[in-house]
């Protein structure tokens, strides 16, 4: 039993550690991580997935999660690599809207149907 | 945006006529908004809950729907909004409904954030769902090593040779579980013992876990649980899916798929997986390898074709192994008397097609017709012990839906043909068997509002060798509540057993095979209540499940290993047999990416053994499963950890052996620890994983290891892993299909 306590130790330390280096970041150097939330005009689970991806593979973005429900998205971001309209210019390069910032056209058109307009949704 | 309110306003066109209905009905969906204004609402859900036509309201709130026979009820939902249900009885009425904003606590579906494992409260049968996240979890590598971390299935080895793996479901053995993919048989006849490690992991989309009797529509198979995979679709797979594996054990495996779609109706698919286990190893130091070495390919393609009222799917799979275990060293083309070595040759081919039409003249009318060919074609030897075994099987399904009346009742009906062509030859004896069996079932279900849903089938068949089976089977649930359900089932289940495949790995031993030639088909029980409850935990879904299963065998063919220790007795008997089962199991997402889950199983099986009344051999009483699985907020990383605790299991006796070839006749309890980490980047994913990694290895697994030709000799005692911790690692890449 002895075993299973230290393994479950072990993978609970490396499995936090991720978070608990934010977490000391945000303490020592409050000022260079910030979070940002504001409103998008995705429409669909393929929307989520484009918008969380594309942002969680920009440099200095710490997560990224859209909720489905209210299409809100919430960026926490290091202010060293970018900035708030930084952020928001990559959901609008995708072809959404962010917050008040227009959408690119063109990356819209190239959007799937689904992603452009609800009707056009085949499935849930 | 404190009270919204939406106004529903359905328009009818103004010819009707009563309920034969090409009817369209039309209508607006539109909200009220803080300022009091009134907005349309774009992109609302509109379906009918019962016929499942869906319509979604365009730019302008506009929407049309074709109302088929009434009464149906109307489900209106937006995301952000309550889900409106009206139930439309008379369609030339217009409709307002008023309602609030709100989180959606829908009963029907799963609520909050999906799971990667989940339990449906609509199914009127207990039916468990792993999806892919789920598999991608326990990333290695077929389907008997896909259950890793589902509390329902337990999974053991069966030998210290084969290296292959049963399931167990109700602490009944796999056999009793029927196996299908996408309501085609997969794991059954000949392929009963190794099928498992036929089935790529990566070739599956889903799998279906139903506990006791399954729908008679899929015959009389299923006494102690039914599992269905969706393996990968083409209009849905990876352009380009690769999986690469490879483990401390010198096993690598590849995965290749590639999709097309071809155009709005055709795609196509085709799905490659070589599998190799290329050194020998022994890691208990028996002289004997942990593994087998060798490999096993498979291949399919199959196609989809979806038109306006006919849908097919069709293919071809082909499976080919060879493997060899056995003293270290060792090899099938060495004169006889040397060293001990078993072999495992195995080739099979199968036809599939699935066939859907709609009926013109009836709304609710639908015609379904499944047929497989299969060979499959089997050479072991086990030392001086061989099997061949050859299964030529056709198999053919019909099924008819409709309503009776009103979309409350429900009606499924149709033809079953089945012909299982056997040769088999043990050592010198040849057994030739061909079964032709045509069948007929009903199944009648009855639903209130999806509130309560009550399943009445029967079916009938006729056995050439054995004469009429008649399986009756009831499944009814009920939602006290929209976060939880009660269930029931009792049902008959039959299974026509093969002996010397169904047990093969039976053979790597010296014991002396006694086969009663009059083998009939097993009968047997099942009754089971489960009871679900969802609830949420800081906003996330968390369930709570617990079941009671009791299996009553009226006749069943007993593997009696207690009869002597250097013998192995295979026959039919009607003495007393039964399983209780009983599980309790929590899932929780305490935090954001944070999931444990945590499952007890308690299992009294027994039957007549020896002539006594004795708890069955190599099931343990008690169980527990704790898995806990983590996944940081880019989702980047993913952990996961699996607990396994197994309790203490009845051996067969083995007094009558000399002092130094007996065992215990209980085994040690153990966990089993598996953990994976993996991390993703943008377009592949990489994994690292362990499994048994606090090195359970049981001592002298083989009786007489040093001995193989001897009297005593004995590698079926198996009851916890040969082969010590385990370490691997492996890489998904996929190319997305471009969504239309």
């Amino acid at each position: 039993m002895k075993n299973i306590g230290l393994v479950m130790m072990l993978f609970m330390m490396t499995a936090f550690s991720a978070n608990a280096t934010t977490v000391v970041q945000g303490k020592e150097k409050a000022k260079k991580v910030k979070t940002v939330r504001f409103l998008t005009s995705a429409i669909c689970g393929e929307c989520k997935e484009r918008i969380e991806k594309a942002l969680n593979y920009t440099k200095g973005v710490v997560f990224a999660e859209l909720d489905e429900e209210s299409k809100e998205v919430t960026v926490k971001y290091k202010t060293k690599f970018l900035n708030e309209d930084e952020v928001k210019a990559v959901v609008t390069g995708l072809g959404y809207d962010a917050a008040d910032t227009k959408r690119d056209e063109e990356a819209f058109n190239k959007l799937p149907k689904c992603c452009q307009s609800p009707g056009h949704c085949a499935r849930d | 945006m404190n009270k919204i309110i939406i106004v529903f306003i359905c328009l009818f066109s103004s010819h009707l006529y009563g309920q034969e209905t090409d009817l369209q009905l039309k209508g607006k969906i539109i909200t009220i908004n803080a300022e009091g204004d009134e907005e349309t609402v774009p992109g609302a859900k509109i379906q009918w809950v019962l016929n499942k036509a869906v319509a979604f309201s365009d730019d302008a709130g506009q929407f049309e729907i074709a109302a088929a026979s009434l009464p149906d009820t109307l489900m209106i939902s937006f995301i952000g909004f309550q889900t409106i249900y009206y139930k439309v009885v008379d369609p030339s009425l217009d409709f307002v409904f008023n309602l609030k904003e709100g989180k959606v606590l829908d009963g029907i579906v799963v609520i909050g954030e999906n799971l990667g494992k989940h339990i449906d409260l609509m199914d009127p049968r207990h039916v468990e769902t792993i999806g892919t996240d789920e598999l991608r979890k326990a990333a290695c590598c077929n389907l008997s090593e896909s259950f890793e971390t589902n509390a329902s299935v337990d999974v053991n080895i069966t030998d210290a040779v084969s290296g292959a793996k049963k399931i167990q479901m109700l602490g009944l053995d796999g056999v009793y579980t029927q196996l299908q993919w996408e309501n085609i048989p997969l794991v059954r006849g000949l392929s009963t013992s190794y099928g498992l490690s036929f089935t790529p992991g990566t070739w599956i989309e889903s799998i279906q876990i139903t506990k006791g009797t399954g729908s008679v529509l899929n015959g009389y198979e299923s006494m102690a649980g039914m599992i269905n995979l969706e393996l990968k679709k083409p209009n849905e797979a990876e352009r380009l899916y690769v999986n690469l594996y490879g483990n401390k054990f010198s096993r690598a495996e590849i995965n290749v798929h590639g999709a097309q779609v071809l155009s709005k109706k055709w795609s196509t698919l085709s799905l490659v997986h070589i599998s190799n286990q290329f050194v020998e190893t022994d890691v208990n130091k028996d002289g004997f390898r942990d593994m087998p070495i060798g490999y096993i390919a498979a291949a399919m393609h199959r196609w989809n074709f979806e038109g306006k009222n006919s849908e097919a799917k069709f293919g071809i799979k082909a499976i080919l192994g060879d493997k060899q275990g056995g003293q270290l060293g060792s090899s099938s083309d060495a004169p006889l008397g040397s060293a001990w070595n078993a072999r495992f040759k195995t080739q099979h081919v199968e036809l599939f097609a699935k066939n859907g039409y709609f009926l013109k003249k009836r709304k609710f009318g639908s015609i379904g017709l499944i047929g497989q060919a299969k060979y499959h074609e089997m050479h072991n030897t086990f030392g001086n012990t061989s099997y061949e075994g050859t299964q030529r099987k056709i198999y053919l399904n019909s099924i008819y839906g409709d309503i009776i009346g009103n979309t409350n009742h429900n009606i499924k009906t149709g033809l079953s043909f089945l012909l299982d062509d056997y040769d088999q030859t043990y050592n010198d004896s040849t057994f030739l068997k061909t079964e032709i069996v045509p069948g007929a079932y009903a199944e009648y279900t009855y639903n209130s509002n999806d509130k309560v849903i009550v399943v009445a089938g029967f079916r009938a068949d006729y056995h050439n060798l054995y004469g009429p089976l008649i399986t009756p089977r009831i499944h009814g649930k009920w939602n006290i509540s929209k976060k939880n359900a009660l269930r029931v089932s009792v049902g008959r289940g039959y299974r026509v057993p093969n002996p010397f495949a169904d047990y093969n790995s039976q053979m790597a031993s010296s014991r002396l095979w006694v086969v009663s030639p009059d083998i009939v088909p097993e009968d047997g029980i099942s009754a089971g209540v489960t009871f679900t409850q969802k609830f949420l935990v800081n906003d996330n879904v968390a369930s709570f499940t617990i079941d009671y299963f009791y299996t009553h065998f009226l006749n069943q063919l007993v593997v009696d290993m207690d009869i002597s220790a250097n013998e192995v007795h295979i026959y039919n008997t009607n003495a007393t047999s039964f399983s209780h089962s009983a599980q309790a199991e929590l899932s929780i997402q305490p935090a954001k990416g944070f999931e444990l889950r945590s499952a007890f199983k308690y299992y009294d099986v027994r039957g007549t053994f020896n002539n006594i009344l004795t708890q069955k051999a190599f099931v343990p009483k008690f169980r527990v499963l704790l898995n806990a699985g983590y996944q940081t907020r880019n989702k980047k990383w993913g952990f996961d950890l699996t607990g396994n605790w197994i309790g203490k299991k009845r051996l067969p006796s083995t007094a009558t052996n000399p002092e130094i070839y007996q065992r215990d006749v209980i085994s040690k309890n153990f966990w089993m620890l598996n953990s994976q980490i993996t991390y993703n980047f943008k377009n592949f994913s990489v994994y690292l994983g362990g499994e048994n990694l606090l090195n359970v290895i049981q001592n002298d697994a083989i009786i007489s290891a040093e001995d193989p030709f001897g009297a005593y000799f004995d590698a079926t005692q198996v009851w916890a892993p040969i082969s010590g911790a385990n370490i691997y690692a492996g890489l998904h890449f996929s190319i997305k299909q471009k969504k239309k």
